[in-house]
């Protein structure tokens, strides 16, 4: 794991300095969308393709829960219900299950908002429970929300709604791994661009207020149960996109697909990539779904979840910041043995050169 | 507030800065303060001492609005602040800041002087989503006024260093400028000089000078004599929640029911003995 540090630190510090400079602001991002816009070219395989696809739905969920989880603080473990109300929103109004055909896109941003009024309304009660409390809230929610769709006629019950229509543009059918590609990362670039935006505005700034310390938020003229209740509100829309996205690319949606392990997956995906930085739940979220594929069918497939635990206690112990941070210069030297109360102004200019973490 | 003219007590007390109208706040049986009443004045730095468990942290989290007091009113420019949150108290102009420093500890020190400014500001999800131009001019001049402020209490070097990073004295210092950067009109320390060494004191008390002198008005809550002496206009002295003293630094030096207060009534029963 030390070396695992190090690259990490390695890596981190050379992308800000790259950021820093004047092209690297440019230059990175472009580069690196060039590169993800060029895979279909270069991989043949309509498997992997498929996984980077379904990675592509996980980036725009990570990119959500961030904000609630990485931002604010809150430990939503239910986040899958949002993913599932999208995901059922497509597959009621496109599939022949009622017949109704509605315009893709249509359903897309209303998937997204009725997801954030969902995270809204949970939060309501939710916010009056501090930490575990509150994520109990949500687990409860999340497999309400499972066990519903498990049960009722609308929702076809276990056996799921089938023949889900596919993405369509204008009169364009998506009908191939490639199309959906393509979408897929529009859609998580400019949800990338909005995240970095909110990120760097008095919103972002107040959420991480909020987490830090909330009655010192509070005592700075923050309404930090508005800016809770906004976190929960604009981090679930991804999540309903997300569904749809999914329905229309799986075709078939059924309640196994929302079980509390996706939750934890994307809980997983934020806190490995790096709490409260946008790169970083994209990172997490590309790692999560890439690095375990070659697994499929073997002996550690079923362990999956094993392993994504045992990765979640190896982060909490040695890099509790997550892959790729939100970075600052100097030492944090709070959570060190001495609170930070021993330190002279030289140990901070000695720590100029270190990053922190 | 509904001006009530059949009091003219009340009217009286609009013409008060701020008011501290026989407060008290009581936790189950615990009067943490009982029945306090005070008025501080424009321009003044105003001094709250007491033993410790007087009840000087529990005042300044009812007149902030962290607790609502049990009863009573604190009337800030004529405002009954009962009831307000306390973020709303912030806004009409009552900054504070705590006796264990509260910083964004995994935020730059920039960072934190800038959420200071933010509810000043207007932007909304909108207009930042959009990058529309509000939301532009606003995050630029929220980081000029950022840099210039954490300029004026020195700490313009660390700016983008991690706040967790900082020693005590300047966290104490960040924690002040953060303060100032909600634009109050009064601003309340609470044991600015706690845990300092003689040297970051005299800085202090300088800082707090000049505040002052900026046209701040300053309630502090302090345990260092020699601060309270040195600083204070007015000084109210509580004991056990209730208010025992009040009056000038001179004043307060000699009172026998304040050195009774803080050192207890031993003399006499020594001398007695003797």
């Amino acid at each position: 794991m030390k070396t695992g540090n190090k690259f990490s630190d390695w890596f981190t510090q050379k992308y800000d300095a790259l950021e820093r400079q004047p092209y690297g602001r440019i230059v990175v991002p472009t580069v690196t969308l060039l590169a993800f816009a060029l895979i279909p070219m270069f991989v043949k395989s309509n498997y992997w393709i498929r996984v980077l696809d379904s990675a592509g739905i996980y980036i725009m969920m990570a990119l959500g829960l961030n904000i609630i989880l990485g931002y604010t603080g809150l430990l939503n473990l239910g986040y899958a219900a949002y993913y599932a109300i999208g995901a059922y929103m497509w597959a009621i109004l496109g599939s022949p299950y009622f017949g109704i055909h509605w315009n893709f896109w249509v359903v897309f941003f209303l998937a997204g908002l009725a997801a954030g009024v969902a995270g809204y309304l949970l939060a309501i009660p939710g916010l009056g429970l501090k930490g575990d409390y509150l994520a109990l809230v949500t687990i409860g929610f999340g497999e309400s929300i499972r066990i519903l769709a498990n049960n009722l006629k609308l929702t076809n019950a276990a056996m799921g709604i089938s023949q889900i229509d596919p993405m369509t543009i204008g009169p364009f059918k998506a009908t191939s791994v490639q199309h959906y590609y393509y979408v897929l990362l529009v859609i998580c670039v400019i949800e990338v661009i909005l995240m970095r935006r909110l990120e760097n505005s008095r919103i972002g700034h107040a959420w991480m207020a909020v987490r830090e310390d909330e009655l010192a938020a509070e005592s700075m003229g923050l309404d930090t149960h508005n800016l809770k209740l906004l976190a929960c509100f604009i981090g679930a829309i991804p999540a309903g996109m997300a569904g749809v996205m999914f329905a229309a690319m799986q075709t078939y949606v059924s309640p196994v697909s929302f079980k509390f392990v996706e939750s934890i997956t994307i809980v997983a995906m934020v806190i490995v990539g790096g709490r409260a930085n946008v790169y970083g739940a994209v990172l997490g979220a590309l790692l999560l779904v890439v690095v375990p594929e070659p697994l499929r069918g073997s002996i550690f497939d079923s362990a999956r979840i094993l392993i994504y635990g045992l990765l979640l206690i190896v982060m909490m112990l040695y890099k509790p910041q997550g892959f790729w941070p939100r970075r600052y210069r100097g030492k944090s030297h709070v959570k060190g043995n001495n609170g930070g109360l021993d330190l002279s102004g030289k140990k901070i200019s000695d720590s100029k050169t270190s990053v922190g973490g | 507030m509904e001006p009530n003219t059949d009091s003219p007590f009340e009217n009286q007390q609009t013409d008060q800065f701020l008011v501290i109208d026989n407060v008290s706040r009581h936790f189950g049986a615990l009067k943490a303060v009982d029945n306090v009443s005070f008025s501080v004045k424009k321009g003044q730095i105003f001094s709250v001492i007491g033993p410790n468990g007087a009840g000087k942290t529990t005042l300044f989290n009812v007149i902030t609005g962290i607790y609502p007091p049990t009863s009573g009113k604190v009337l800030f420019e004529g405002k009954n602040l009962k009831g307000l949150p306390a973020h709303q108290v912030t806004r009409l102009g009552i900054a504070r800041t705590y006796q264990i420093v509260r910083l964004f500890d995994n935020m730059s020190v920039l960072e934190n002087a800038m959420v200071g400014f933010y509810c000043r500001i207007k932007a909304g999800v909108w207009d930042i989503i959009l990058n529309l131009p509000r939301a532009k001019n606003e995050r630029r001049l929220v980081k000029e006024k950022g840099i210039e402020l954490l300029d004026r209490v020195g700490l313009l070097e660390y700016q983008d260093y991690i706040a967790a990073s900082l020693p005590l004295g300047l966290r104490k210092r960040l924690q002040i400028a953060r303060a100032l950067a909600t634009e109050p009109k009064v601003l309340l320390l609470d044991e600015p000089t706690g845990g300092m060494n003689p040297s970051e004191k005299v800085e202090m008390m300088a800082l707090i000078e000049r505040l002052r002198s900026g046209g701040l008005t300053i309630l502090l809550v302090e345990h260092d004599m020699n601060v309270i002496m040195g600083v204070s206009d007015w000084i109210v002295v509580l004991d056990y929640g209730a208010k025992i003293a009040e009056g000038k630094p001179e004043e307060i030096q000699t009172n026998p029911v304040v050195i009774e207060a803080y050192l207890g009534r031993g003399l006499e029963n020594v001398t007695a003995k003797n």
